[in-house]
């Protein structure tokens, strides 16, 4: 089973996805901020990572900076209610593969997932 | 007289202009084969004076009978079966899932098959949907448009030669949905053919109206250019609800001309939705 990696600080988005992706048939560990998502992805053979921006402690962009000193395979996707261009392209510089913007559709979003994964 | 080949420049300009076709070097030889027949019913004597005619009213039976002439109308029933697969455990689903959770009330389910030529496309929709969701069939609406008057005419009357029938047609569905009416073919049921609204509309004039739960568009664009193939996406997008899908042809694709379609998958079959979930991909993974 492919694991996955959520990070939100909101307990109950946290929630959504960890359901969504457990619907497709994906493990899934999640963490509430940048941190503790870091804490997690080491060694964990986590697949892909899913991650909000505006968190407490440690932001996304950090995290993905973090995450791509490490691993420079891993996918990365956001999902954030930022949409502001800036904040996409600092995304895409730190090494974001694709920003969705909140809120998401489950299936689509689901399916995002697949054809990433596959 | 020269034996020169004729000069095919103005023909394929017009062709172009009033049906988005493209008419390259090598099919150049479908010019003589299908419009042909124009010049001696006509007593016209080169495709330039052709083009002369069909540059004035576009009412007239000779530009009626260009259009029959030019435009392809191959199809055949549940042509490309994955795509109905993809349809029945993956769309629909989908869509009475998520019609269920805004409020509970049914919605009808709104089905556009742009280019349905002779009617085979969304009679195969509307039997599968009657036998598979037999409680949404009566909120079912659908709608097959076709550039061609005879097709509609055709679609409309919902008449299927043997050998159409032989496309497709199972003997289940026959025995369940058609009536033989002659040695030559069958009716298909009032009930499937009063599911149908057939009309004429050329893709790249007549404005799309409606909303539309699914669209389907197969086979269409291959034909044109990408610049018309973008402004008929673009309108596809203007008349697909936020939930709705998008199916074309096997080897047609949105990616590249436009970003606001994301790719769903069912098995090795793909077909398109609004990205609602607003997924922008990093430079390097754009597909």
């Amino acid at each position: 089973m492919k694991k996955v990696l959520a990070v939100d600080d909101s307990q109950a988005m946290l929630k959504m996805v960890q359901q969504t992706l457990q619907i497709g048939g994906y493990e899934v560990l999640v963490a509430s901020d940048g941190k503790e998502a870091l804490e997690k992805f080491r060694g964990a053979g986590v697949e892909l990572l899913i991650t909000d921006i505006n968190m407490p402690v440690m932001d996304g962009i950090t995290l993905i900076k973090e995450i791509r000193a490490a691993d420079k395979e891993v996918p990365i996707l956001t999902l954030t209610t930022e949409s502001e261009e800036p904040m996409k392209q600092s995304g895409f510089a730190a090494g974001a593969n694709g920003w969705i913007v909140k809120p998401f559709r489950p299936a689509q979003f689901l399916d995002i997932v697949r054809q990433i994964l596959s | 007289m020269s034996n020169s080949p004729p000069n095919l420049t103005r023909i394929k300009t017009v062709i172009r202009a009033k049906t988005g076709v493209i008419i390259d070097d090598k099919n150049e030889y479908l010019i003589g084969s299908r419009l042909g027949i124009l010049l001696e019913e006509n007593n016209l004597s080169s495709f330039d004076e052709l083009a002369d005619v069909l540059a004035g009213p576009q009412d007239s039976p000779i530009f009626k009978k260009f259009l029959e002439r030019i435009t392809t109308h191959e199809t055949r029933f549940f042509r490309d079966e994955s795509t109905f697969a993809a349809l029945v455990e993956q769309m629909i689903p989908e869509w009475m899932e998520r019609n269920r959770s805004f409020g509970g009330a049914s919605r009808p389910l709104n089905i556009w098959c742009a280019a349905g030529s002779t009617g085979q496309e969304a009679y195969s929709i509307a039997m599968l949907i009657h036998s598979k969701f037999p409680q949404i069939f009566p909120s079912l609406n659908l709608v097959s448009t076709d550039i061609s008057e005879t097709c509609v005419e055709r679609a409309s009357a919902g008449f299927f030669t043997d050998y159409e029938m032989n496309r497709g047609v199972s003997d289940e569905l026959r025995a369940k949905f058609f009536v033989r009416v002659s040695d030559k073919g069958y009716n298909i049921s009032s009930e499937i053919r009063s599911k149908v609204e057939f009309k004429q509309q050329n893709l790249l004039v007549t404005p799309y109206a409606g909303k539309f739960d699914i669209v389907f568009c197969r086979n269409v664009l291959i034909y044109f250019d990408l610049a018309v193939r973008k402004q008929i996406l673009e309108g596809f997008q203007r008349v697909i609800l936020p939930d709705g899908f998008l199916v074309l042809g096997a080897t047609e694709s949105p990616t590249g001309l436009l970003d606001s379609y994301v790719v769903r998958q069912f098995g090795l079959t793909r077909y398109y939705e609004i990205n609602s979930t607003n997924i922008t991909f990093a430079p390097a993974q754009m597909r």
